[in-house]
């Protein structure tokens, strides 16, 4: 599904120059569930923001279902990035000033979808997530893992080929960060291919591979089996 | 998607009601006092658009001058009576033609007698053909062909005959006597530049005596001075073809001159008004200039009030950078988040509409009362139209406003936006609130200083020290009585303090340029000249700089010596005006002596004319004006008492006396006018520019609640707080205080540089308007830091 090569990225601050992620190599297939772990500050982020191309690498190629994303401009990207991506924040990034409803709405808005379509896509989603009851209420009035599962359903309304979340349990007490990963799992065995970077072991575990990053560099890609041992 | 935005839009507004309500409000006042310049705009420009014909209806406006003389345009806007014919008989283009000759008596019907309150005038039968003045009753294809018919507006036939039928009746019309009534009229538009009481037919002129007709002012038909000329041209007709046909009575009619030359130029109906500075202009309207100053005003206004959205929404941008992220993140494009600000930007432009359209309604007023001038010139129309027109400046404004605050926002990077919610530091973005705030003091102050700058030079002009004093001089045309009759009797009557003559009625308009030669090369130059009786210099309190006063008997020896100016002087190259004493001038071929030398006074229009050379002769034949000073007390009775000697002196004619100052007001009115209208728009001006002052002070302080909240903490007073939140605020004033005093003072300067008589920019002005943005702006700062400082620090804390 994608592949990216010898990808690097930097900061450079006056003189000196901060090597976020350095000679990354990594191939995803459809259907995989990876999760990327590593110590804070070792460019967990920066690698996913990468693929879900809101940052772009420094140097390396980034092929994405064989088209090659680091030659395409900011408009040809937010448009693949549209039509194939979902991100889950781990502070959830609703909008204050829209309902459950409206900012689960919002992707289909950008998408051009009809709105008998989309009336029919929220319905079933909030169904899905036992949220019919909250979807006029606004994200002040919920609890932080109600939050959580309209950013889920928000960055899956869509229906994306692949989903990005950055410790999307971080800001969550245990027993909600499990309802998430459930739904992860779900999600995994209805084929959606999904990143997520996590803190978490236990969280680790409904993965299918496991990346470890450390200092800008891969320091080991394996399935999670072998990590069990 | 509309509906999203909107949605979002209406919860934003709902959600921010200070913002709101600070962005509404600015922006509808700036755009009533649009709607204002606008209605006052187009209601100049649509004078005379309701005749049928109108776009084929041209004035004939012309100039004469010596032959020696250029002529380049026509500067006025009367034509010889006679030309009308002429060109009648040399064109098949012309469909109809009419003059207009005004004319100002009293009516008499029976015993009843209704003393110069009506104008109106001669004019041919052609008027009721090409002008669409309307028709109420009696023959409208003849009513003006025979000699002594009047046509009557309605309100004249209601005020004389007070209802019962007037057609068929007569009237006595002054000394010209009897008038048939023909017809009436309905009143003419306000709207119009002809405007009139009655009209009599022009026949009535041509079964006159030359000596009757000199009564009335005209003095043979090939005269420029006294009539108007109107021709409607033929579908076919062209303009060209009518100016081809003016061009050759140019040439005849200078051909027919021994002295003068002439030209003549046709006017387009719709080019009357606004009017143009023509002399004998019977239309009364704004000059251009004040309608340019006015909608320059507008549009700084508009830009004014976009300008306070646009400061606005920048600083709040920063509060809706992770909304912006966030939806970039799940899609939207730049051209959606474009949108979406546009929308939100049309949203308030609407809201500020309705708002502005109510605040039309208190300004019409306002304006109306500013002069009792303004209404009789502006009819400020609540149209189908214009409101049509408000509606769209309205839009406009809204994505003028909106557009740069959008592109601007969509720019955001959206991880960026996303981020910088995670490290909102205490003074991130403090750069651009800063500069916001700069930008919009400097922008206060630069209305200021402006508005301060063009009062003072209206002042300046409007109060100019004419060089002599004009209070209580009544001016008396004597029309050939002899001035030692009248000044006899005139010194007898209580209430006169002195009688003196001059042959120009000085500053009442009158003017007499003259060639002087002067000095050993005979050089020459143009003079303006008077014959002035021995106390007049006295009498009008006109100064000697050098020599002396005529001698009591300066007649006895023939005419010997001349009083002149100080601008003579110089011009004739005396470095001082003593030394012009004694020196001789030829003055229209008479050799004198300058005896004295005046201090400069105004004796032409004040307004566009600059003190010329002046020579002053003393010659007791030429005493065609009375000048007489008053005394302050029961001036009515006074006048009563002259009126009488002059109906016992000169039966036959009427009596032309005005106040000398009420003359100079009414040649000052239109300046009057535009004075106060331009103070009162500035004043708004200033308004709105503080408006948005108050927004960005709002904005900063509302972005540094928290940081008092911990200096609260911390354990800050609250007077110290005030102080350190308003230092800041005084670095940013000196700031805009380099950027706008240097700025304005050179517009200014160069602007000023138009006028004849101008002040300069003085320090005095520039510290006025420092003084008054800081004491606004401190205000401001001072009272919002206050309720800052005041609020309890815990909850600024948590709320961030
Ligand atoms: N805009 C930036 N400028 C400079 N350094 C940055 C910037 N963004 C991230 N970094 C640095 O890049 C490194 C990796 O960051 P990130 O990918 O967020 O790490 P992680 O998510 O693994 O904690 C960090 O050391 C961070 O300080
Ligand atoms: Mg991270």
């Amino acid at each position: 599904m994608l592949s990216i090569k010898n990808i690097e990225r930097f900061y450079k601050t006056g003189p000196l120059t901060t090597w976020v992620l350095r000679d990354i190599n990594l191939k995803v297939s459809e259907g995989e569930f990876v999760t990327i772990m590593g110590p804070s500050g070792s460019g967990k982020s920066t690698l996913l923001n990468i693929l879900g191309m809101l940052d772009q690498p420094d140097a390396g190629e980034y092929l994405f279902f064989d088209e090659p994303v680091h030659r395409f401009n900011e408009k040809r990207r937010s448009e693949l990035h549209k039509h194939y991506i979902g991100f889950v924040f781990q502070a959830y990034h609703l909008i204050d000033e829209l309902t459950v409803y409206e900012n689960i709405e919002t992707p289909l808005l950008y998408r051009g979808i009809k709105s008998a379509e989309r009336k029919a896509m929220i319905a079933d989603v909030l169904d899905r997530f036992n949220m019919v009851a909250k979807k006029d209420l606004f994200p002040a009035q919920l609890s932080g893992g109600q939050q959580q599962l309209v950013g889920v359903a928000r960055a899956i309304i869509g229906k994306p080929k692949l989903l990005l979340a950055d410790e999307p349990t971080g800001n969550l007490h245990s027993s909600q960060g499990e309802t998430i990963m459930e739904l992860f799992a779900q999600l995994h065995r209805e084929g959606m291919t999904i990143i997520q970077v996590t803190h978490n072991e236990k969280n680790a575990q409904y993965g299918t591979r496991l990346i470890q990053l450390e200092d800008g560099f891969v320091r080991d890609d394996a399935g999670v089996a072998r990590l069990n041992v | 998607m509309l509906i999203n935005y909107l949605n979002i839009a209406v919860r934003q507004l709902l959600r921010h009601k200070r913002f709101s309500a600070l962005n509404i409000f600015g922006m509808a006042a700036g755009m009533s006092v649009c709607m204002l310049v606008i209605m006052a705009v187009r209601d100049q420009y649509g004078y005379d658009d309701f005749h049928a014909n109108g776009e084929r209806i041209y004035r004939i406006i012309s100039a004469e001058a010596d032959k020696n003389q250029p002529l380049q345009k026509a500067t006025h806007a009367t034509a010889p009576l006679s030309l009308l014919e002429v060109i009648q008989d040399h064109s098949p283009y012309m469909e109809a033609g009419a003059r207009l000759v005004s004319m100002g008596d009293d009516f008499k019907i029976g015993e009843r007698v209704f003393p110069n309150e009506l104008g109106g005038y001669a004019v041919d039968q052609g008027f009721l053909d090409m002008f669409s003045f309307g028709w109420e009753a009696g023959n409208h294809s003849d009513a003006l062909t025979q000699p002594r018919s009047v046509v009557l507006t309605k309100t004249t036939a209601r005020r004389l005959f007070s209802g019962s039928p007037a057609i068929g009746m007569t009237v006595q019309l002054g000394e010209m006597g009897d008038f048939l009534i023909t017809g009436i009229l309905p009143d003419p538009p306000k709207r119009s530049h002809i405007r009139f009481d009655y009209l009599i037919s022009y026949p009535t002129l041509q079964s006159m005596s030359a000596e009757e007709l000199s009564k009335l002012g005209i003095n043979g038909f090939d005269e420029i001075w006294r009539g108007l000329t109107y021709v409607l041209l033929t579908e076919k007709g062209s303009r060209a073809m009518l100016d081809q046909t003016l061009a050759s009575q140019t040439a005849s009619y200078s051909v027919r001159s021994e002295k003068m030359h002439y030209i003549f130029q046709s006017q387009a109906l719709m080019d009357v008004m606004p009017s143009r500075d023509l002399a004998n202009e019977i239309g009364v309207g704004t000059p251009h200039v004040v309608l340019y100053f006015l909608m320059a005003l507008g549009l700084v206004i508009l830009l004014a009030a976009c300008f306070n959205y646009v400061s606005l929404s920048l600083a709040r941008s920063i509060k809706r950078a992770k909304e912006i992220g966030v939806r970039k993140v799940f899609g939207a494009a730049k051209k959606d988040v474009v949108r979406q600000f546009l929308t939100e930007a049309v949203l308030i432009s609407l809201l500020a509409f309705v708002l502005a359209v109510g605040f039309l309604e208190l300004l019409i007023p306002a304006f109306y009362n500013l002069d009792p001038f303004v209404s009789t010139i502006f009819q400020l129309e609540r149209s189908f139209s214009n409101y049509l027109i408000f509606l769209l400046m309205s839009l406009l404004v809204g994505l003028a406003a909106g557009v740069f605050p959008a592109l601007h926002i969509a720019g955001f990077q959206p991880l960026q936006a996303i981020q910088q919610l995670k490290n909102v530091r205490l003074f991130s973005r403090m750069g651009l609130r800063k500069t916001l705030v700069t930008l919009q003091l400097t922008l206060s102050l630069v209305f200021i200083l402006v508005v301060i700058i063009v009062l003072k030079q209206q002042n300046h002009v409007l109060n100019a020290d004419l060089g002599q004093n004009i209070e209580n001089i009544v001016s008396v045309q004597l029309q050939g009585l002899s001035f030692d009759k009248f000044s006899q009797r005139a010194m007898q009557v209580k209430g006169v303090e002195s009688v003196s003559s001059t042959s120009v009625a000085i500053l009442a308009g009158e003017n007499n340029e003259e060639t002087a030669i002067f000095g050993e090369r005979n050089d020459s130059m143009q003079v303006g000249q008077s014959f002035i009786s021995q106390n007049f210099l006295q009498n009008m309190s006109i100064p000697l700089v050098a020599g002396v006063n005529f001698p009591e008997d300066n007649y006895s020896e023939g005419e010997q010596f001349a009083i002149v100016n100080e601008t003579a002087t110089r011009q004739m190259g005396f470095p001082k005006p003593d030394a012009a004493l004694g020196s001789s001038i030829v003055a229209s071929g008479v050799p004198l002596s300058i005896i004295g030398v005046t201090k400069d006074f105004h004796h032409d229009n004040i307004w566009f004319s600059p003190i010329k050379p002046f020579v002053l002769r003393n010659k007791s034949e030429r005493a065609y004006n009375a000048y007489l000073r008053l005394s302050e007390a029961n001036q009515r009775e006074t006048l009563a008492s002259l009126h009488a000697i002059w109906s016992e002196l000169s039966p036959q004619k009427n009596w032309y006396g005005f106040y000398l100052e009420e003359r100079v007001y009414n040649m000052a009115k239109f300046f009057r006018m535009g004075s106060s209208i331009i103070g009162f728009v500035g004043f708004l001006t200033i308004v709105i520019a503080c408006l948005g002052l108050l927004g960005m002070v709002v904005y900063v302080v509302e972005g540094s609640v928290k940081e008092v909240g911990i200096r609260k903490v911390l354990g800050a007073g609250e007077a110290r707080l005030v102080w350190q939140l308003s230092k800041g605020f005084l670095l940013l004033m000196c700031i805009a205080v380099f950027i706008a005093v240097p700025l304005t003072v050179f517009a200014a300067d160069m602007w000023l540089n138009n006028f004849l008589m101008r002040i300069s920019v003085e320090v005095e002005m520039v510290a006025l308007g420092i003084s008054i943005v800081l004491f606004l702006g401190l205000l401001t700062v001072m009272s919002q830091t206050y309720w800052a400082a005041r609020a309890n620090p815990i909850e600024a804390i948590k709320n961030e």
